[in-house]
């Protein structure tokens, strides 16, 4: 008699313990694997999609309150002009910085964000690839009109608009946002500074496609490679669709983690519940395997090589379950593609028996140290 | 073979305590036949476990086979039976999973004595021929009847050819006639010169023209035995 043959013939014939503690282990894999697998995909569409339009900051001076930024009331506090300048020569990745020195005044009853800003400059220090510009590039004496005061101030391209006493050309009507850019008359930064007596000074800096990707957290990155260049100035983002993706992948993530915490523990409680039964019904095996002189670690072989056996089943049959349903759900979900990692596998084909084994040990545990002469006497 | 001295077995739970053996001395010579008589909770089960290895005494010396048993752990008491005792019990304890002849092979789980899996084989199926189980060694337990599992049980203890077989009760559960069966297999193991220690509350069939030695047993004592013993405990 063979170790292998006895767990064989048990198995045999006590089919449905073994197929409960299999079904367990591939319910278990499956739901881990198909979790993994779609949060990867997640993972990997979310990261493209920073990668390809990264995410836009705003940079002010470290003090400024930001809800006087948000209803236009732009505080006083500004930085140096050649931050900007410093910026697009530092490894901040971003494709364009713009300087902008903006303020809010009133032109003919209507509310006017004049806005100076300096042409965008690439980032030079580290992508080196100029990027098309994106459009702000406003010549000395001329204004790009904001659609919504195209329309109040009847503004059209040719003509002109006094703003502080300043006349400027109207050169172009940008197209409708439907945001409080299309109150903005953009103009260049060096007009703006002698009107707000403000020479050499701005107040905001948009870092454009920033691209953090590589890392987790984003924000906290582009922040502290910022404030690495810029120690006294505060960062802002916009919203932006790859952050929106992130924050619900994230979510996704966490709920996820959750389900295979809860699938583990379950898991685990009904392999331990399982090998329980198992040892309590074949007790009085124990007592007479150790009877004919078999020592404990072989007994206990008997039922870890059963364990070892229904988790590698288990595993390999959830495994396929699990790839199944992230191909047929996953993309749904993570809007990614699905891709099958093979490493998954071995995780799953060595998981799966360490949990079998940690988990049944403890019934098995008990089961040998039970009294063999006290066992035997029962009926 | 046996060499027993004061051998004293107490259960202890909560506040009371049994004494299931209250000093016991006994000795056993080679080729011995030696049936033990005694009332149900005189101790003769607790006694044959002792001798087993499957109990430790409370008190006493026991040395089986040359080996002092009292003194082993789990694997050195598994590895003495292995070597050098059978055991039989009333409830015959077959592994319903597996065949009479499987059944009979499972002392090979345990470490070997220097025989080979191919001799034990061809013994098991010798043994299982000689007890009239040769159309049987394929079915399970659950297939047979209890005469020809405790036969079963019996060829399992003595596979190995141990010096002792220790048999509980082996005929508790069976008619005369099956009693009988295994009886005389117990006796040509013995003409084949095993030693037999066997326990039973009951009227034993068929052993007249065989020389035993009657113990009887009465609360954890052998009767008849000089009481410095029980003073000794
Ligand atoms: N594991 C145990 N725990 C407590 N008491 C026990 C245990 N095993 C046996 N006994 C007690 O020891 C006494 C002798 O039992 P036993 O050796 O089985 O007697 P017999 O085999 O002669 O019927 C009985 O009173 C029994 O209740
Ligand atoms: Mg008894």
């Amino acid at each position: 008699m063979s170790i292998t043959r006895m767990i064989i013939r048990e198995i045999r014939s006590g089919k449905l313990n073994f197929l409960l503690c299999l079904v367990t282990v591939a319910v278990a894999c499956a739901a881990f694997v198909a979790l993994l697998t779609i949060s990867r995909g997640a993972a990997q569409s979310t990261n493209r999609l920073l990668r390809d339009m990264g995410f836009n900051i705003l940079i002010v001076p470290k003090g400024a309150e930001m809800a006087r930024y948000w209803s236009l009331d732009f505080p006083d506090a500004t930085m140096p002009e050649d931050y900007v300048e410093k910026l697009s020569k530092s490894d901040v990745t971003a494709e364009h910085f713009v300087a902008k020195l903006q303020t809010l005044t009133v032109v003919d009853g209507q509310k006017v964000v004049l806005t100076g800003v300096l042409p965008e400059l690439g980032n030079v220090g580290r992508t080196r690839k100029k990027k098309a510009p994106m459009g702000y590039d406003v010549p000395q004496g001329e204004a790009f009109a904001g659609s919504g005061l195209a329309k109040s101030l009847k503004l059209a391209p040719g003509g002109s608009v006094t703003v502080m006493d300043k006349v400027f050309k109207v050169s172009k009507v940008l197209p409708e946002t439907g945001t409080m850019e299309d109150i903005r008359l953009f103009t260049h930064l060096h007009d703006v500074q002698p009107l707000l007596d403000k020479e050499g000074k701005i107040n905001a800096i948009d870092a454009l496609g920033c691209r953090c990707y590589h890392g987790d957290d984003f924000m906290g990155q582009i922040t502290s490679e910022v404030n690495g260049v810029l120690p006294d100035v505060q960062i802002q983002h916009y919203k932006s669709i790859a952050i929106a993706r992130e924050l619900t992948r994230r979510q996704f993530d966490a709920w996820a983690e959750a389900v295979m915490i809860a699938v583990l523990a379950l898991g685990a409680c009904a392999i331990a519940a399982l090998t329980y039964l198992n040892v309590r019904h074949r007790r009085h095996e124990i007592g007479l395997l150790r009877t004919v002189g078999v020592g404990t670690p072989r007994i206990a072989w008997l039922f870890l090589g059963k364990a070892i056996l229904y988790a590698l089943l288990g595993a390999s049959l959830g495994f396929a379950l699990g790839y199944g349903a992230a191909t047929v759900w996953g993309p749904g979900v993570a809007a990614g593609k699905i891709e099958l990692d093979p490493l998954l596998l071995a995780y799953a084909l060595s998981g799966a028996p360490l949990v079998a084994i940690l988990f049944g040990a403890v019934p098995i545990l008990h089961g040998l140290m039970l009294d063999p002469a006290f066992i035997l006497r029962e009926e | 073979m046996i060499t027993a001295r004061n051998l004293v077995k107490r259960y202890r739970k909560d506040e009371s305590v049994v004494e299931a053996l209250a000093g016991v001395s006994l000795e056993v010579a080679k080729g011995e036949f030696v049936v033990v008589r005694g009332k149900s909770g005189s101790g003769k089960t607790t006694l044959l476990n002792v001798l087993a290895g499957l109990a430790r005494p409370s008190a006493g010396e026991v040395e089986v086979a040359g080996v002092r048993i009292d003194r082993l752990d789990g694997a050195g008491s598994a590895a003495f039976r292995a070597k050098h005792v059978g055991v039989v019990f009333q409830m015959f304890h077959l592994i319903p999973y597996l065949g009479l002849l499987e059944n009979v092979m499972l002392p090979c789980m345990a470490p070997g004595n220097g025989t080979s899996r191919g001799e034990l084989l061809e013994r098991a199926r010798e043994i299982l021929k000689e007890f009239g189980l040769a159309e049987r060694a394929t079915h399970l337990p659950g297939e047979c009847s209890a005469g020809e599992r405790q036969r079963t049980a019996l060829a399992r203890a003595i596979l190995r050819k141990p010096e002792l077989l220790l048999a509980d009760e082996p005929t508790g559960n069976l008619d005369p006639e099956n009693a009988r069966t295994v009886l005389d297999c117990m006796k040509r193991y013995q003409a084949q010169g095993g030693t037999i220690l066997l326990v039973t509350h009951h009227q034993l069939p068929g052993l007249e023209d065989v020389k035993i030695r009657d113990i009887e047993m009465v609360g954890g004592r052998i009767a008849g035995a000089p009481l410095e013993a029980l003073a000794q405990a």
